[in-house]
């Protein structure tokens, strides 16, 4: 070590910690450095790795890719995957997972149709989901519900896709997508008898994958709870009931990796905000705790669907904090960081609208954390 | 009462004194202590130059017990802008051997913030010729396989 000790000499663990230390963006570049480094950063425990150690960003499609760095506040622009590109005003949610977004859309022609593909925004694959062939349309339809997660006792990188018709009328089908293998499978006991939960509008139809499993908000009669579906047992479960949600809007997220966290506010302005959080979901029997609340004039309307698109919002634990990407009209698009005590810290983030089209960024903002993980 | 005091000893046979307190950050230096006290420890493989900045690091870190439980010298927001400075003063080379010796000496938030102070500069390069300029790698690839690459990979390379 005497003198002079330079990146070539370090040993293996060294430079692992300096690279998962190097945001995924760089590392998309850094691993044409030399054959060392590709090895390494191409390794699916590098790759998971480093995704666990990142911390959340914003992803918003509008004109461009745009994902939004929550503590140093740049942001980075990349263009449109060509299979989104002519139906970018018909996207009707994403739901993340290690990087991955399930994209879901409606169909240029016609909006009855959904189409379906797997994304990673960070290395720009993009892979369309066919239909099972069986089905009677042959196409995804307007109240099919999707879902992403993995089996947790198997090697990571083993993604399946969760399609389930929640209808009131007819039969309901739930099929399983497995990536590896590109086929559906019809999974035959379950039953779908619920309505995920659609407040104003259907938003949230996008539930949360934490850990694997997916997670909804439900409302079933006058029961609201969280509906899970577990993709190691293929079952869905029923966890966690609330007595009622006295809040008009309430936006399920994935806290701290391994929980979930309830933000509540009214429609009316300004509303008060309150955050619950769940126990870690791996533990069982799954409970909600307020983790804090806040009434403040200063704060926004987090409506779930305004004219201008969906606030995005992610739970900071280490500081009791929200942070959230919302639009205000005739303002723009403001990053603006909650606190107990209110309003912190706002910022207007550079904003793309198309020319000629009012509903410019009518799209949803997402938590993601970008990762090399290669798709299925 | 006054503090115990330990004698560090670096490659060039340089002796530095040291509050025992702010060398225990080392987990290492904390074993030796205990199983040789009163002894000068050598550290051989550790420049003068180097260790002075190890410990000017970890007398920033320490944490002084003062009867009235831990209290760190200096608030975490104001450790923390300290790091930040310290490592952005020390140049390329300096700062691998610093790293190496935080990682040797096992002092995991030194550490850390040489690791971070890297994989920043690493991603304030542009692309891979720049970070094989900065950190001096050769590039290992043959025409063959950067062709390979150029085929599966949509980034120009």
């Amino acid at each position: 070590m005497a003198y002079s000790s330079t990146i070539p000499t370090l040993p293996l663990d060294l430079l692992e910690e300096i690279l998962y230390r190097t945001p995924a963006e760089s590392l998309v570049r850094a691993k044409w450095t030399c054959k060392e480094w590709n090895g390494l950063i191409n390794k699916k425990r590098f790759i998971y790795e480093h995704l666990r150690r990142s911390p959340e960003r914003f992803l918003r499609v509008d004109q461009t890719v745009q994902v939004l760095d929550l503590v140093n506040r740049t942001r980075s622009d990349s263009p449109i995957p060509d299979e989104l590109q002519p139906s970018l005003s018909n996207i009707i949610a994403m739901v993340h997972c290690d990087g991955l977004m399930l994209c879901i859309w409606s169909d240029k022609e016609c909006y009855m149709f959904h189409n379906l593909a797997l994304w990673n925004p960070l290395t720009r694959h993009f892979n369309v989901v066919e239909p099972r062939l069986s089905r009677e349309s042959q196409r995804f339809l307007i109240n099919d519900h999707f879902g992403i997660g993995y089996d947790v006792n198997k090697p990571r990188g083993d993604y399946k896709i969760l399609m389930f018709s929640a209808s009131h009328y007819g039969q309901a089908v739930v099929e399983i997508y497995e990536c590896m293998s590109k086929s559906w499978r019809t999974l035959d006991d379950s039953k779908v008898n619920w309505e995920v939960y659609t407040s104003r509008q259907s938003a949230s139809r996008n539930g949360v994958s934490v850990m694997g499993n997916m997670y909804w908000l439900v409302k079933k009669k006058t029961r609201n709870y969280i509906l899970c579906f577990d993709f190691s047992v293929e079952t869905f479960k029923e966890i966690c009931f609330f007595r009622d949600l006295p809040y008009d809007n309430n936006y399920l997220g994935c806290f701290e990796g391994d929980k979930l966290s309830l933000l509540q506010q009214n429609e009316d302005q300004p509303s008060p905000i309150e955050v619950w959080v769940s126990s870690k979901l791996a533990d069982g029997n799954v409970s909600f705790t307020r983790y804090f609340s806040v009434a403040s004039p200063d704060l926004p309307a987090l409506r779930f669907f305004t004219y201008w698109g969906y606030p995005a919002h992610c739970i900071i634990a280490k500081h009791k904090r929200i942070v959230t990407w919302y639009d205000r009209v005739s303002v723009g698009l403001i990053l603006c960081e909650i606190d107990e005590g209110g309003v912190s810290n706002q910022f207007v983030t550079p904003q793309h609208y198309w020319d000629d089209c009012v509903i410019g960024t009518f799209f949803c903002g997402y938590v993601y954390k970008p990762s090399l993980v290669p798709l299925p | 009462m006054s503090k115990k005091m330990i004698v560090l000893k670096s490659s060039e046979g340089v002796s530095f004194v040291v509050e025992e307190a702010v060398a225990r950050q080392s987990k290492i230096i904390s074993f030796l202590v205990e199983e040789f006290p009163d002894r000068e420890l050598p550290l051989t493989n550790m420049t003068s130059e180097i260790l002075r900045k190890t410990i000017e690091y970890c007398k920033k870190h320490v944490v002084e017990d003062d009867g009235g439980g831990d209290s760190s010298s200096s608030s975490s927001g104001d450790l923390k802008e300290w790091d930040v400075k310290f490592v952005a003063e020390i140049d390329q080379p300096r700062l691998m051997d610093l790293l190496m010796a935080a990682n040797y000496l096992d002092i995991p938030s030194l550490l850390d913030v040489t690791c971070q102070k890297v994989a920043d500069t690493i991603a304030a390069c542009n692309d891979e010729k720049e970070i094989r300029a900065t950190f001096n790698i050769e590039n290992d690839f043959t025409e063959e396989e950067v062709e390979a690459i150029r085929m599966e990979n949509q980034y120009p390379i």
